[in-house]
């Protein structure tokens, strides 16, 4: 399904999750999530390593479905959507990019499988490639280009469906950190200007506490929450980064999230507190 | 400069070697006075190449034909049912480990079989072509789209994709090395196919296929005739292995994966 979003207020999508439970076999992953994730906001779902932050972001793209529990995706009125009307797009870790097609045909990928003709794809294409600042390497394949611009490369592809939610699992995470402060910024402006919702995963605290407006902490596996972070910062440029409210807010998130991983080490004073 | 360079130092000393092999033997004929019906001498090959060229010609044609056309249908029908095999598990699981048993088969013991069913003629010689092909197609085209990247199917479904759309814009690209090489050696096994057919099945016609040159020079002890024969079935199987590999280098340019 395929509909363009008309208007960049109102884009946005809902999401409130409610109790969510994922087994696989006998491990639990998730134990009875409540996540409410405001239209056209941006969250950060911060967590140890193999905690279930994945796992969460992908029930709510639809790939995988959750052992029980409630997902609901709702349009900026209030409408429930069904996961088909609601537009979402992925961007992982992996530029996940088509090594025999050019940049301007990876991204029209999207619109491809949708059905869209050739020349309305061919446009969209182009339009999100430039916003991604890339216009240049449009007819270069991936070998040809170095891992910040695959990483732009994917970016406009998920943006070429003018998605209404993002889902981003740590897409910058293999990247140099001047690179991914650059495109932190970019997606932050694409995000506010465009209006769509964003669900990060990261391990960067400050990656986190400067795309989000909302951080979300998680326990170590099974993954409860424990701690939701607003983050309010005096700006949105790179200065920010060193500035009272920035620092103040990582330490808040990195001693929720130290102290979730104390406590659910087997050894201590009285063993575990699950 | 450089890249003609590399060309003679790639084509001069195996050519040199071939020089050295045929003025050994013409040496060692002579010298050993060994009967022309047992080993003639190149100089006598060259000579029944020459005083039979007009026929050898058509006969070469007949046989390049067949190979041709035997692969043509390897290469089709093999990728079709190797695609068609790993879009379902069951088939995959039921019928993939029985093609490669069938691999096994010797064709010589097929092909009198194929003559009871297709009859004498080339029919027969291009089934017998495509059978001894049609398999290493069908396996590296299964193994070519199993070995599709995990996360760009996983991109693919996601995306909605349909069946046909991963199979033409997925599977089918990441396959092209695999798919390449299964053609490559698809090309040899087609020119010994259609020479077995000959044996069997080339009888009829205007024009003696290779096949049927090689065994009526064996009868009448025309060895000569023979190897002549021989090496232009050699012939058009370096040809058509020189064509298939030179469509695969323009294949592989645009869909080999590795940087």
């Amino acid at each position: 399904m395929f509909r363009v979003a008309t208007e960049a207020s109102g884009v946005g999508v809902g999401v409130s999750v409610r109790d969510a439970r994922k087994q696989f076999g006998a491990v639990e992953v998730l134990a009875g999530i409540h996540l409410d994730v405001e239209p056209g906001s941006f969250v950060a779902l911060i967590g140890p390593s193999g905690c279930g932050k994945t796992t969460l972001l992908r029930a709510i793209g639809g790939v995988d479905a959750l052992t029980s529990g409630e997902l609901v995706l709702r349009a900026p009125s209030g409408k429930p959507l069904q996961s088909s009307e609601a537009e979402i797009a992925f961007c992982f870790q992996e530029p996940r990019l088509l090594p025999w097609r050019t940049v301007q045909h990876n991204v029209e990928l999207p619109l491809e499988l949708a059905g869209v003709s050739a020349a309305e794809r061919g446009d969209r294409a182009s339009d999100a490639i430039s916003r991604m600042r890339l216009s240049e390497a449009a007819d270069r394949t991936p070998a040809q280009l170095s891992g910040g611009m695959r990483m732009r490369a994917a970016m406009a592809r998920a943006l070429v469906t003018k998605p209404r939610l993002l889902l981003l699992d740590e897409p910058f995470g293999a990247l140099d950190e001047v690179t991914r402060y650059e495109l932190d910024e970019e997606l932050l402006t694409l995000q506010k200007s465009e209006g769509f919702t964003a669900i990060l995963v990261t391990h960067s605290l400050p990656e986190a506490v400067f795309l989000a407006d909302r951080v979300v902490v998680f326990s170590p596996r099974p993954a409860r929450l424990i701690l939701s972070e607003t983050i309010e910062l005096p700006s949105h440029d790179d200065s920010v980064r060193t500035s009272d409210a920035f620092n103040r807010h990582v330490r808040r998130v990195s001693d929720a999230l130290h102290q979730a991983i104390r406590e659910a080490m087997p050894t201590g004073n009285g063993g575990a507190t699950t | 400069m450089s890249r003609a360079r590399t060309i003679v130092s790639l084509v001069l000393p195996p050519l040199a070697t071939v020089l050295i092999v045929i003025l050994a033997w013409e040496g060692a004929v002579s010298f050993f006075s060994v009967p022309g019906y047992l080993l003639p001498p190149p100089s006598r090959v060259a000579a029944a190449l020459w005083s039979d060229r007009v026929d050898l010609l058509w006969s070469t044609a007949r046989t390049a034909g067949a190979t041709a056309a035997g692969f043509a249908i390897a290469a089709t029908l093999g990728v079709t049912i190797g695609s068609t095999l790993s879009f379902s598990l069951l088939l995959e699981r039921g019928i993939y480990p029985l093609t490669l048993l069938f691999q096994m088969v010797p064709l010589v013991a097929i092909a009198p079989l194929l003559v009871i069913w297709l009859g004498n003629g080339p029919n027969t010689v291009i089934a017998a072509s495509a059978v001894v092909a049609i398999f290493p197609v069908i396996a590296n085209t299964v193994g070519g789209l199993r070995s599709t990247d995990p996360l760009l199917e996983e991109l693919f479904a996601i995306s909605g994709a349909t069946r046909w759309q991963r199979w033409t814009r997925l599977g089918l690209p990441s396959a092209v090395p695999s798919i390449v090489t299964g053609l490559r050696i698809a090309a040899g096994l087609a020119t010994i196919g259609a020479i077995v057919g000959e044996f069997v099945a080339g009888f009829g016609g205007d024009v003696a296929p290779l096949g049927i040159v090689i065994t009526a020079s064996l009868r009448e002890f025309r060895t000569e005739k023979v190897f002549a024969a021989v090496a232009l079935a050699s012939l058009v199987g370096f040809a058509l292995f020189g064509v298939v590999s030179a469509l695969s280098t323009l294949l592989l340019r645009r869909y080999d994966a590795s940087p």
